[in-house]
């Protein structure tokens, strides 16, 4: 069944075309930024852009950061709304079901493809924007800042362009490690938002409701974050810890915010998928 | 094969399936008939685990459903509410894919047996481009293919021919007829009657979630025991033939208790001419519209009849009382009689096309009973609805005790068939929970509006009750319905 729901999604022309424009959405930036060398102050724009200029090998992170808002999130719950509802508005569920393929099994291996897209999205996107990166900007050394304890990821950005007096420099190995880390992180925080579009879907019959559903969830999220009023709540919001994995890139590595964000999105991942499973398992399909 | 236990389906206060006890062997051809919305195709998703009971047992195969469903799953193939596929790929793509889901046999033969079902189904030489372009038709074709792909034992089909040209449905009968000689077991799900009446061998009738018929088609079609004679001189032969005369329509006769050969040799040794002649048989069609109600896809427009319950009979009489209220109500005297019809036609045709078939209905069972109360009404302006809503109550248990084969019109013995069959539909829409939906006056409107449900509820308690009281007295249980109802308008407009 996991091998079905893959090949679904690989024969899947929306699949191919969502990547795409998540890859290409940053190589736009980095041609932008590379001819112009204009890139916005320091603290302000996407995350680590203005570190850019100086260094390729740094791009992919600041890929991430310019798809993360929206982009990355949208994708993911399209591809997660789809997963139950889609195939009970085509009409396909019931035929899946009285095939048979078990529930949990369905439910299971539409997971998976759900989680390897989200894998192959970020991977794709990072992969890409190293290569754009490589080509327009070339390497040098980079010097990122000394953690600032509390200061916030734009904050950061400003420290790494204008670290090279007092910022420690970064071997490639560190980067790549580092990287990988703030991939894994980015992947887990989709995973999140994954976990919401499909206990949604579940609900309903509509793949696009899932999937605006999940995004309107964010949302809120979003605003919640930002609002001093809502600060009882703000450390278990789903998007509280999103930014978390600039720490990767500060001397050394701020754990504190990282590990708390894993441990959000592990919580609303377990809950929400647990959701899920209950209340398809015991649905009535009418579709 | 099948075989369920009053298996029963309630969507919140909706009942979908009401006790059903179906009774499918292995090798028949089972047509699963009913109207629209009758609770046939939920049915069928009970009967493949998609959607759950809410009680009762089934059984398929001799396994229990849900619970090892997946025990027989392999062996059904089901075509439920139309065949589904994913648009973009191509037809033997998406066989593949429906056969490679789910646990089962691995990829040797895939290719041979996807072949096969398209070959069955009449898609041999499809080509590869994508089922969005199929038609309808096709579609179906190959939603029976996937039905067909792992040789099951058991086809659960629900409309299959949809989309057909006949020339189609001629071709999946035979094809249908070919399997079950082969020893499948084919159960049909259907509202054509000439797909079920040319293939099935036993029939099940489903009318608003009931299971109300079930036997072998051939014992339903049994002759009536009535002879069918159509004659040229068919006065000559009412007149030879009186008191074993039982309907006459035009040239056509219909003679009790005869014998056809011996009919006609007498009809003929008078000098009459005979054109035809016959055991009279019922047709599927006549059988299915006596033991339904119309479909649940016709929705009229529905204004709530709202009755107060049990309100004291000793208000009615009060001061400011309406006056057909307190007596005895001129209920069922032709005159009442004659207005009530008048004023149904009448909201019948200002209904427009989509008119108020429900709540006719509802009012054709209330019939007599309403009529006082809405004679009386004309002055007071308030207790029509509610003596309507409470003789619809009595109506509904009149023939709910009296089983779908029954006469719920026994109270009413002057009363047309059409009237009692439309009588009883009002009644059988009981159980289905929307029987508090009657058809109130029109002046009365108002006053309805921002009641709520639970008013109505009591509206309808308050109509059995009357109707619990009037139930087997006939002409007099009417009376007491109308009163009581009476008495709740009144009570309304007090509030």
């Amino acid at each position: 069944m996991i091998r079905v729901e893959l090949v679904k999604l690989v024969r899947r022309p929306r699949s191919w075309v969502s990547i795409g424009l998540l890859c290409g959405l940053p190589v736009i930036v980095a041609v932008f930024v590379a001819v112009t060398h204009l890139v916005p102050p320091p603290g302000q724009g996407p995350t680590l852009l203005s570190a850019v200029l100086s260094n390729g090998s740094l791009y992919p992170a600041a890929a991430l950061a310019i798809v993360l808002p929206i982009f990355l999130p949208v994708a993911v719950a399209v591809v997660a709304g789809d997963a139950i509802a889609g195939e009970a508005g085509s009409g396909m569920l019931r035929y899946l079901l009285a095939r048979p393929v078990g529930r949990t099994r369905l439910l299971v291996a539409k997971l998976i493809a759900l989680v390897i897209y989200t894998l192959t999205a970020v991977l794709a996107v990072a992969a890409t924007a190293y290569i754009t990166g490589k080509l327009l900007f070339g390497s040098q050394p980079v010097a990122v800042s000394n953690s600032g304890g509390g200061a916030t990821p734009t904050i950061i950005a400003a420290h790494a362009a204008a670290a090279s007096l007092s910022g420690t420099t970064l071997t490639p190995a560190d980067i790549f490690i580092r990287t990988v880390g703030a991939i894994s992180f980015i992947g887990v925080s989709m995973l999140g938002v994954g976990a919401i579009a499909l206990f949604l879907s579940t609900l309903t019959d509509s793949s696009l409701g899932a999937a605006l559903g999940a995004l309107a969830a964010l949302v809120t999220s979003e605003v919640l974050v930002t609002l001093n009023a809502a600060g009882v709540i703000n450390p278990y919001l789903p998007t509280r810890y999103w930014l978390a994995w600039v720490d990767f890139f500060r001397q050394p590595i701020l754990w504190r915010n990282i590990d708390r964000g894993f441990a959000v999105q592990a919580i609303y991942v377990v809950v929400l998928l647990a959701c899920a499973w209950a209340n398809f398992a015991t649905k009535d399909i009418t579709s | 094969m099948i075989t369920t236990r009053a298996l029963t389906k309630r969507y919140g206060r909706v009942l979908a399936v009401n006790r059903v006890d179906l009774d499918v062997r292995e090798g028949d051809r089972f047509g699963f008939l009913g109207p629209n919305g009758s609770g046939k195709t939920t049915v069928v998703r009970m009967l493949l685990g998609l959607v759950y009971a809410t009680s009762g047992e089934i059984e398929v195969m001799g396994k229990p459903v849900p619970s090892r469903v997946a025990e027989v799953l392999p062996r059904i193939g089901a075509l439920v509410e139309g065949p589904s596929c994913y648009g973009h790929m191509s037809g033997r793509a998406n066989l593949a894919l429906i056969d490679a889901s789910g646990r089962g046999r691995g990829l040797r033969n895939r290719r041979q047996r996807i072949s096969e079902a398209l070959e069955r189904v009449g898609l041999a030489g499809v080509d590869n481009r994508a089922v969005k372009k199929y038609s309808l038709g096709m579609r179906q074709r190959l939603g029976l293919a996937a039905a067909l792909l792992r040789e099951p034992r058991l086809l659960i089909l629900d409309e299959p021919t949809n989309g057909l040209d006949p020339k189609g449905i001629r071709e999946i009968r035979d094809l249908l007829t070919e399997l079950n000689q082969a020893g499948t077991t084919v159960f049909l799900s259907s509202h054509q009657l000439s797909e079920v009446e040319q293939l099935c061998t036993r029939v099940g009738i489903v009318d608003r979630g009931r299971l109300v018929l079930q036997d072998d088609l051939d014992a339903l079609r049994a002759p009536t025991g009535r002879v069918m004679v159509r004659s040229p001189d068919a006065d000559r032969a009412a007149a030879l033939l009186d008191g074993h005369l039982e309907q006459r329509d035009g040239d056509r006769l219909l003679v009790a208790g005869a014998d056809p050969a011996e009919l006609n040799a007498r009809l003929v040794a008078a000098g009459l001419r005979v054109s035809e002649i016959g055991p009279e048989r019922r047709s599927l069609e006549e059988l299915m519209l006596a033991v339904t109600g119309s479909g649940s896809d016709r929705i009229d427009a529905v204004r709530t009849a709202v009755v107060r319950p049990a309100v004291a009979l000793a208000e009615a009489a009060g001061p400011g009382g309406p006056a057909g209220a307190a007596g005895p109500g001129p209920a069922g005297t032709p005159a009442a009689e004659h207005e009530q019809r008048g004023a149904q036609a009448a909201e019948r045709r200002s209904g427009g096309d989509w008119s108020v078939e429900r709540e006719a209905r509802g009012a054709h069972a209330s019939d007599r009973g309403s009529g006082a109360a809405q004679t009386a009404d004309r002055g007071s302006g308030g207790a029509q609805a509610a003596g309507r809503g409470t003789a619809q109550g009595q109506a509904g248990r009149n023939s709910e005790a009296s089983g779908p084969d029954g006469d719920s019109g026994t109270d009413a013995g002057n009363r047309t068939d059409a009237e009692r069959a439309e009588s009883r539909q009002g009644a059988e829409s009981q159980p289905g929970g929307e029987n508090t939906e009657s058809q109130p006056p029109r002046e009365s409107q108002e006053r309805r509006k921002g009641w709520d449900s639970g008013e109505r509820r009591k509206g309808w308690e308050g109509g059995m009750a009357g109707s619990a009281l009037g139930f087997g007295q006939g002409g007099k249980g009417d009376s007491a319905g109308e009163g009581r109802g009476s008495a709740g308008g009144e009570g309304e407009d007090k509030q």
